[in-house]
């Protein structure tokens, strides 16, 4: 009775898959070996890469069997050993028995294999390093896990440096990335679903939580978003990124983006969720707050005091680099009383011999800095020498010499270009704010300057990230909310988590004993 | 979608019709007037204005900024300050200008109101400039020599003066806005700090040189610094400056200043107002000429009493003189009738000059040397 109705059910799931097969296009398997390699060969065509091979065992003729794979992604010594061997070899008898679980489960040597009657699945499982068993009198095939690439060893991400703590980053095999975090969150709370994206690329997404701090209004509004993706290629976060965020005209990061596990163990700690993709490095981190544009992992792993003071310091760089340009400007065409008089008469008496005036001036040096840096990113590292020489020497120094620029102008430039490096999560705002804000003070002066600012206030506070507001003002900030915002406090002193997440009590004790 | 590209558009519109000045002045297109100096031509009593401007055009970067100095004449002050651009590429600039200086004549025979009244009403010009009164034939001279410190005349006099107040406490610094304010009180006679020229070490500087004192809108006289100092006792204005008194021919101490707090108030008795001084001073005995190393307490004690009575009787003095010589109430006695009793300012207002120079002032002085930087006997 059991048997009948497991076969009822396998029916029903059969019937569903030829639907699927057909509005694919896609024809079903067939039980005959030799049409199905015809079938695949076809729908491989001009699939170089494809390997068929017959095996046929030694003692049985009617287990007769052939596999598919791509050559270069799959491990031979599998291949070889685990699953040609011992079809070739088995004496076991397969009258009677279901001749698919017996190969599956008594014969092949290999850990991962499933059954499987769906084409589309025996084409992804080609592609992606599977190795594909159909055997002779089966409508079905069995798919063996074999893959094997070269991946790109872990190693410490370039753009996210730190002195102490963690150095591993993430590589661009989705498997190891998710090694990486799984290994250092121990419970089965750590949830990891994948989820397919990309028409025609078929790309693994991961989305990670942990089950008792992740907040479910926010995860359920993440698979809604995913949803309406319909693109054929997922190739980086960012085109996800791009799909599923809030502002979606807004310069302002609403999904955080690392490449770091231990950021990200961080992040899930504070009941954020996780998308990882396979194929790239980066890593999404949603819902995402205003402050951790400032913060940095090893805020974290250093001592506070000093973690404290070096995230002022990017506060103020956010500030600096964006108003540097604005505030020269506002007040060397306008609001000239600003000045204490002994630094008017120097600033006066070098901008009397240059030609351009000084909002002009200042346009124009920010976009050859701006030239500049992006010169410094994309060129061959091996003439970097050339280009600091050019930048440094030509630009700056003979350009103050030859007046054509002021040197104050040089000073002003340099400063926003270095602060612009404390707050690299903020380049594509900053370099909007920095130009709406100069292009603001040239015409109306300080009153311009601090409309823009307020602009941009206005815009910072009303950003959400799925719909947690990306700065809270509201009456319900909590003290505990403030201590991972301008300053870093200890941890024994952070005992809540942001608002963001569902279980708020970071560390059970004293207080806050019973949530 | 409409209402905010209504909301955006009044916006705009209001940035612009309300930002008010907003021209964009680039630095280059400017002659920056640090100092001003107002003398009159005396053959068609015309306005001769002599401005210090900053050469911008020598490079800074080896001897620092110079200074030019530009006539006009005009009839009235706006009027020579426009002529003047008549020699200049930029018009001038007076956001910075840090001091005008009056010569003595105009001073003496203009009213000072026709003075400032340019500068209050100019939109450049801040609150904050001094005034200075020349005590050499005419305003200019100050502003043309070379000085012993900046090259800019207009910066090292306003240095001077501002500074004064901390370390020697021989002149009084008023600022524009505060001449204005003086100029209109009840009771109360404008000071400004007056400077002449001197001969240091074979060549011109300036110096300061007391209080030119006004009575009603026009100069009458000067104080010197000994006597100013003492005239700030009264003001509550001494922040510093050094007290020398001697006991005996051979023997002199010299006091710092470092505390100092004046008690004013008046008395009516029979209808005679009295007004009393209380000034409480704590001071430094930083130098003492004639005594023995080390000193003891009991001849702190009678250095305490020998400066007490001494203050109170030079700043005795200097009442008296302001009484008799100039009777223009700059201590401001009137004024503080008029706070604190209104009805008797009203009474007595008309006749306050006859009032003031009959005035009977009592005052009492303390002193408490705190510190003798004790040098021990060994």
């Amino acid at each position: 009775m059991f048997r009948s109705l497991s076969n009822k059910k396998e029916k029903i799931i059969k019937n569903k898959i030829e639907d699927i097969n057909e509005k694919m296009g896609y024809s079903s398997l067939d039980s005959s070996l030799g049409k199905n390699i015809d079938y695949v060969n076809k729908l491989f065509k001009d699939v170089d890469i494809l390997r068929i091979k017959h095996v046929n065992n030694n003692y049985q003729d009617n287990l007769k069997c052939c596999i598919a794979y791509s050559d270069g992604v799959v491990d031979n010594a599998i291949i070889n050993d685990n699953i040609i061997k011992p079809l070739m070899l088995a004496t076991i008898s397969l009258t009677g028995k279901d001749i698919v679980d017996t190969v599956m489960n008594q014969i092949i040597q290999v850990s991962g294999t499933k059954k499987t009657f769906n084409v589309k699945d025996i084409i992804e499982s080609i592609s992606y390093g599977d190795t594909v068993l159909f055997i002779e009198g089966v409508a079905q095939a069995i798919i063996i896990n074999t893959k094997k690439f070269s991946v790109r060893v872990v190693s410490e991400p370039e753009n996210e440096k730190n002195i102490s703590g963690p150095k591993e980053g993430f590589t661009e095999s989705l498997m190891v990335n998710l090694s990486l975090i799984r290994r250092r969150v121990l419970t089965s709370e750590l949830k990891m679903k994948f989820y397919i994206l990309g028409q025609r690329t078929n790309t693994k997404v991961c989305i990670c939580y942990i089950d008792g701090i992740v907040n479910k209004q926010i995860l359920s509004e993440l698979y809604r978003r995913l949803e309406k993706i319909n693109m054929d290629a997922v190739l980086d976060t960012n085109y996800i990124t791009e799909f599923i965020k809030d502002s979606q005209l807004s310069p302002f990061r609403t999904t955080g983006k690392t490449e770091k596990p231990d950021v990200i163990v961080g992040k899930l700690m504070e009941g954020r969720i996780a998308i990882f993709l396979d194929g790239t490095p980066d890593v999404l981190t949603i819902p995402y707050l205003f402050v951790e544009n400032f913060q940095s992992s090893e805020d974290y792993y250093l001592n506070f005091y000093y973690s404290s003071f070096s995230r002022l310091m990017r506060i103020l760089g956010f500030f600096l680099t964006s108003a540097v340009p604005g505030i020269y400007i506002a007040i060397v065409a306008f609001q000239h009383e600003m000045l204490p008089m002994s630094l008017f008469i120097n600033v006066a008496a070098e901008r009397q011999s240059v030609p351009l005036p000084a909002a002009l001036e200042a346009v124009i040096m920010l976009v050859i800095f701006d030239i500049l840096r992006e010169t410094g990113i994309r060129m061959p590292s091996n003439i970097g020498q050339a280009l600091s020489i050019v930048g440094a020497l030509v630009i700056g120094q003979a350009a103050v010499d030859a007046k054509f620029v002021a040197a104050p102008m040089i000073i002003m430039v340099a400063l926003t270009g270095i602060t612009n490096l404390l707050v690299p999560k903020m380049n594509a705002p900053v370099i909007i704010i920095r130009f709406a804000l100069l292009f603001l003070s040239s015409v109306f002066g300080f009153f311009g300057l601090i409309l823009g600012i307020s602009c941009v206030l206005i815009h910072v506070i009303n950003l959400r990230s799925f719909g947690i507001p990306q700065i809270t003002l509201s009456g319900k900030l909590q003290y505990q909310e403030l201590k991972d915002i301008f300053i870093r406090a200890p941890w024994w002193q952070m005992i809540l988590r942001p608002g963001l997440s569902k279980d708020k009590v970071r560390i059970k004790n004293g207080k806050y004993k019973n949530g | 979608m409409v209402k905010r590209f209504i909301i955006i558009m009044i916006n705009l519109f209001l940035i612009i019709s309300l930002s008010g000045c907003w021209n964009y002045r680039g630095l280059n297109e400017m002659t920056i007037v640090a100092g001003i100096a107002i003398d009159k031509k005396p053959e068609n009593n015309n306005y001769l204005l002599s401005f210090e401007i900053v050469d911008t055009t020598m490079s800074i970067k080896e001897r620092g900024p110079n200074s030019k100095i530009i006539e006009s004449e005009g009839k009235t002050l706006f009027d020579a300050v426009r002529n003047a651009k008549k020699r200049v590429a930029n018009k001038l600039y007076f956001g910075h200008t840090e001091i005008v200086i009056i010569s003595e004549e105009i001073a003496r025979n203009d009213d000072l109101n026709n003075i400032i009244d340019w500068f209050l009403r100019d939109n450049e010009c801040r609150e904050t400039i001094c005034f200075v009164i020349s005590q050499e034939k005419s305003a200019r001279d100050l502003l043309s020599i070379r000085g012993l410190g900046q090259n800019i005349k207009a910066i090292e006099i306003k240095k001077i003066v501002v500074n004064d107040k901390k370390i020697t406490s021989s002149t009084v610094c008023v600022e524009l806005y505060n001449i204005y304010n003086i100029l209109k009180a009840d009771g109360k006679s404008l000071t400004l700090p007056a400077m002449h020229n001197i001969i240091n070490d074979g060549e011109p500087a300036n110096e300061v040189n007391g209080i030119a004192v006004f009575k009603e809108k026009k100069l009458i006289g000067f104080l010197t610094t000994e006597e100013s100092r003492y005239f700030l006792f009264v003001l509550d204005e001494i922040k510093g400056g050094v007290l020398t008194f001697s006991s005996n021919k051979n023997t002199q101490f010299a006091l710092e200043i470092s505390k100092n707090k004046t008690k004013k108030s008046f008395q009516v008795k029979d209808g005679e107002i009295k007004i009393l001084i209380k000034t409480d001073t704590t001071v430094y005995l930083n130098e003492s000429m004639g005594y023995s190393d080390s000193l003891n307490k009991k001849q702190i004690k009678e250095m305490e009493k020998i400066a007490e009575k001494e203050l109170k009787k030079n700043i005795s003095s200097v009442v008296k003189k302001v009484q008799a010589e100039y009777n223009s109430d700059i201590f401001g006695f009137g004024n503080m009738i008029y706070k604190k009793n209104f009805k008797l300012w009203n009474h007595i207002k008309d006749k306050w000059e006859d009032e003031f120079m009959s005035l009977n002032v009592e005052i009492q002085s303390d002193i408490h040397i705190i510190n003798t930087a004790s040098i021990k006997e060994s």
